[in-house]
């Protein structure tokens, strides 16, 4: 019976030793179609947060920044230079704040527009999207996971190295003539451009998505009242925004976005404009229900514009 | 509590000592010790069933009592009448419990469409407590066995408890019978290295066609029965070619576990499946196919059926009769039925056909054929899927359209998803392999012993990594439930 025991122990903890080495292993394993995409914006928008001494406006948030603004248009509007950091939902607000949290200086103004899967389950954490952007996007981000967070991303590990497999199987070729998911389709505020190709109305095709077994995550709240405490204290302004959200799921969700933006008050968060204001119609949205058009684009980012001017210029509006 | 979940890491070993060392060493001078460690089967099989549902135990507890009860009342019966009067009562109690359970809804609502009458009011709308019809079957064979005089009725319900509920065969079986399993409960149990070490591989290797395996596929075959009238005729064909896949890994790989578990308590189970995808008939794939329910429907339905009748036609509707029960068996629907009746009818020619496929193959010299055996075994195989189509549809409508689109639809243009083809068909070629193999041995992993060597424990680790890697890949959020659950 003890050399049973002894023995099964020994061979479970080699076994889950070289296990975890192994996912450790995988985990570095590069994504050659990810290093072609849009996701390359990461490194770049932090190499320019780096690089510019005077204050700025950097969003944060997920694709639906990349997306849904036009940050020329902001940066005219404030005469302040733009980074638009949204590139994936996938990534988490949590991993989202936290890679921009060294560049945050005096006099900025940050912009967090977390898209809504991060206020329940445990997207806020990231999934394999996060590995994927930092394994091959920028590397030095793994020093901003928590070790908690870097317990929870492991489950991803097999999924990560599965879509690197996939891609050096069958790597896609990026045209940047035509593919909004290109590199090329970047400009240098980390907008996702050619609005030329962006005109399929995704609100013919898709049915709304409703939340499944919704429960609100007070965890993601906390880490945005804190992430706001930071940047009181670097003395930058933090705004808090909603998504821009086809109105096909905001009917199907509205309880949900109600009870999430009431806790968002009562966190006494600097948040900016109701997520109503924010609900975009259906046909001005491109392939998901976070991303716009040409039209969509313009539409809401004249809204953020109107809606920063009114709180820079006041104090914090909350509704 | 399912077998591939953290719960079940945790529990295994927590019960695995306390059966050992405080229930069997510590109270080892105690009169009462073998009780003592019965009672606690219970216990924790009750624990592990009630982690669905605690509710589920009142029926458990219910039907356990009521069979051990039926048991002694056998027993003691003075006239065979009246031994006959108790089993069948026990039969009806049993039999309706599964009944109002499983089947009563289903026939209320045809009944009401065939006359076109409201079910408001009618409809129980109760839940299938996991496992019902397994441990319904068990605790029948046990008063039948005592009926028959197999077994003396036992007098010590904490082992008949522990009988019916021991928790590695508790919600999918095997289905065991009395005669085997009872009498382990009532006598010290030793533990044995060999026999805990053999346990540990056999659980590993049904792990690894549960997750690598069955759930891999799974994700293919629900993606194609979802979307079966937009798919190619190809990728339908391999949709039910890995839904065989699925359904064997998926049962075969939770009777592995439960053999495995109950051997590191010193119980030995029966087989419950051997390489049924390499039968080489239709009753060959019967003999090999869920051993425990073909033989418990053979034993306690079809002989009594034929009972001392010698004419072959009889036996061949006793034989479709015993399918289209089994059939009813693993669900109330009609596509089960239906597959109850496929099955039945390819047994009865595959029967029928043996005398003359036997001279046939004398006559060739095809006996010990490669190329033959493979063929038959394709051939069995390929009957199997087009059965397993009904199993798997919703409606015999479904089914039909499905079978109907395999052949209307571009049969040889390339499947939906050939990355994820690839990702399945490796583990499925490595699973057969690996059986292949160890074909003659009672499971994948079934190594010897004394012969144990790096290369050995290579295997181990490469299967363990798979399992994890997989494990991860396709549960993030809750492991996946074992298809046999539902019946």
């Amino acid at each position: 019976m003890k050399k049973f025991i002894v023995k099964s122990i020994k061979y479970i903890i080699v076994f889950l030793i070289m296990f975890v080495l192994f996912l450790r292993v995988v985990v570095f394993f590069p994504n050659i179609k990810s290093r072609q995409s849009h996701e390359v914006n990461v490194a770049r928008q932090i190499e320019r947060m780096k690089q510019i001494d005077e204050p700025k406006i950097i969003i944060i948030g997920g694709s639906g920044c990349g997306f849904g603004l036009c940050s020329s248009m902001i940066s005219r509007h404030f005469n302040m230079p733009v980074c638009n950091t949204g590139t994936q939902g996938g990534m988490g607000i949590l991993l989202q704040t936290n890679l921009c949290k060294d560049y945050i200086r005096k006099g900025d103004v940050v912009v967090v527009i977390p898209e809504y899967t991060n206020y329940y389950g445990n997207r806020y954490l990231g999934g394999s999207t996060a590995l994927r952007i930092l394994t091959s996007i920028y590397p030095d981000g793994y020093k901003c996971l928590s070790f908690r967070q870097q317990l929870y991303l492991i489950r991803y590990v097999p999924e990560t190295f599965n879509n690197t497999i996939a891609a050096w199987l069958e790597p896609k070729q990026f045209s940047e003539m035509d593919d909004p998911y290109s590199q090329g389709s970047l400009n240098e505020y980390g907008d996702v451009e050619m609005y030329d190709v962006r005109w399929v109305s995704y609100s013919s095709v898709q049915s709304p998505i409703k939340w499944n077994n919704f429960k609100l995550q007070y965890k993601t709240i906390s880490l945005l009242q804190n992430f706001c405490q930071y940047c009181k204290n670097q003395n930058a302004v933090m705004l808090l925004f909603p998504p821009a959200y086809r109105a096909k799921d905001y009917d199907v969700n509205q309880e949900n976005i109600d009870m999430i933006w009431n806790a968002l008050k009562e966190a006494q968060l600097p948040i900016v404009s109701s997520p109503e204001r924010y609900k975009m119609a259906d046909t001005l949205h491109y392939d998901t229900d976070y991303h716009l058009t040409y039209e969509g684009v313009i539409i809401r980012t004249n809204k953020l514009i109107a809606d920063m001017d009114s709180s820079l210029n006041n104090s914090i509006i909350h509704f | 509590m399912l077998f591939n979940s953290i719960q079940f890491a945790l529990f295994l070993p927590i019960v695995f000592l306390l059966y050992w060392f405080v229930f069997d060493r510590f109270i080892s001078k105690s009169e009462h010790q073998l009780r003592l460690q019965n009672a606690f089967v219970v216990v924790a099989s009750y624990v592990f069933y009630g982690w669905w549902d605690w509710r589920f135990l009142l029926l458990i507890a219910f039907t356990s009592l009521c069979s051990w009860g039926s048991g002694l009342l056998i027993g003691k019966a003075g006239t065979k009448k009246e031994a006959k009067t108790w089993t069948t009562l026990n039969i009806v109690l049993n039999l309706g419990i599964l009944a109002m359970f499983k089947y009563y809804d289903f026939f209320v609502t045809e009944f009401a469409q065939l006359f076109h009458i409201s079910t408001d009011g009618l409809l129980l709308k109760v839940i299938l407590p996991v496992g019902i019809s397994f441990y319904t079957f068990q605790a029948l064979s046990y008063s039948i066995d005592v009926y028959r005089g197999k077994i003396e009725p036992t007098k010590d319900i904490v082992a008949f408890f522990a009988f019916i509920s021991f928790f590695p065969q508790l919600v999918a079986g095997p289905i065991e019978r009395a005669t085997n399993l009872l009498p382990q409960f009532l006598k010290k149990r030793e533990f044995n290295y060999d026999t805990a070490v053999d346990g540990m591989r056999q659980i590993l290797w049904g792990l690894f066609k549960k997750i690598v395996v069955a759930d891999n596929c799974a994700v293919y075959v629900d993606k194609v029965f979802s979307t079966y009238t937009e798919q190619t005729g190809s990728t339908l064909l391999l949709g039910i070619v890995f839904f065989a896949f699925q359904l064997y890994c998926d049962f075969s790989g939770y009777s592995e576990i439960a053999i495995g578990t109950a051997k590191l308590f010193g119980i030995r189970l029966m087989r419950n499946f051997n390489n049924p995808y390499f039968a080489t008939s239709f009753a060959d794939y019967w003999k090999r196919n869920h051993i425990s329910l073909t033989t418990w429907f053979m034993d306690y339905v079809y002989y009594p059926l034929i009972g001392s009748s010698d004419k072959l036609w009889y036996w061949n509707l006793c034989m479709i009769i015993t399918f289209l029960l089994s059939g009813m068996w693993h669900g109330a629907g009609w596509t089960f039925l239906l597959w109850g009746l496929y099955q039945g009818i390819f047994i009865v020619i595959s029967m029928n056909l043996s005398k003359p496929r036997k001279r046939f193959e004398k006559k060739h010299q095809l006996k010990d054929n490669r190329i033959y055996e493979f063929f038959t075994m394709f051939v069995t195989f390929f009957i199997v899927c087009i059965g397993l189509v009904l199993f798997r549809a919703e409606s015999i409508g479904q089914a039909w359209e499905y079978v109907c689109g395999i052949g209307n639809t571009g049969l040889f243009i390339y499947p939906m998803k050939k990355k994820l083809v690839l990702r399945i068909i490796l583990p499925i070629i490595s699973m057969i392999g690996v059986e292949w193999l160890q074909r003659n041995r009672r499971h994948g992993l079934d190594f010897i012993i004394d012969t144990c060597t790096w290369w050995h424990a290579l295997v181990y680790f490469v299967i363990f990594l798979c399992v994890g890697y997989y494990y991860l890949l396709l549960s993030v959020d809750t492991p996946a439930s074992f298809i046999y659950f539902q019946f």
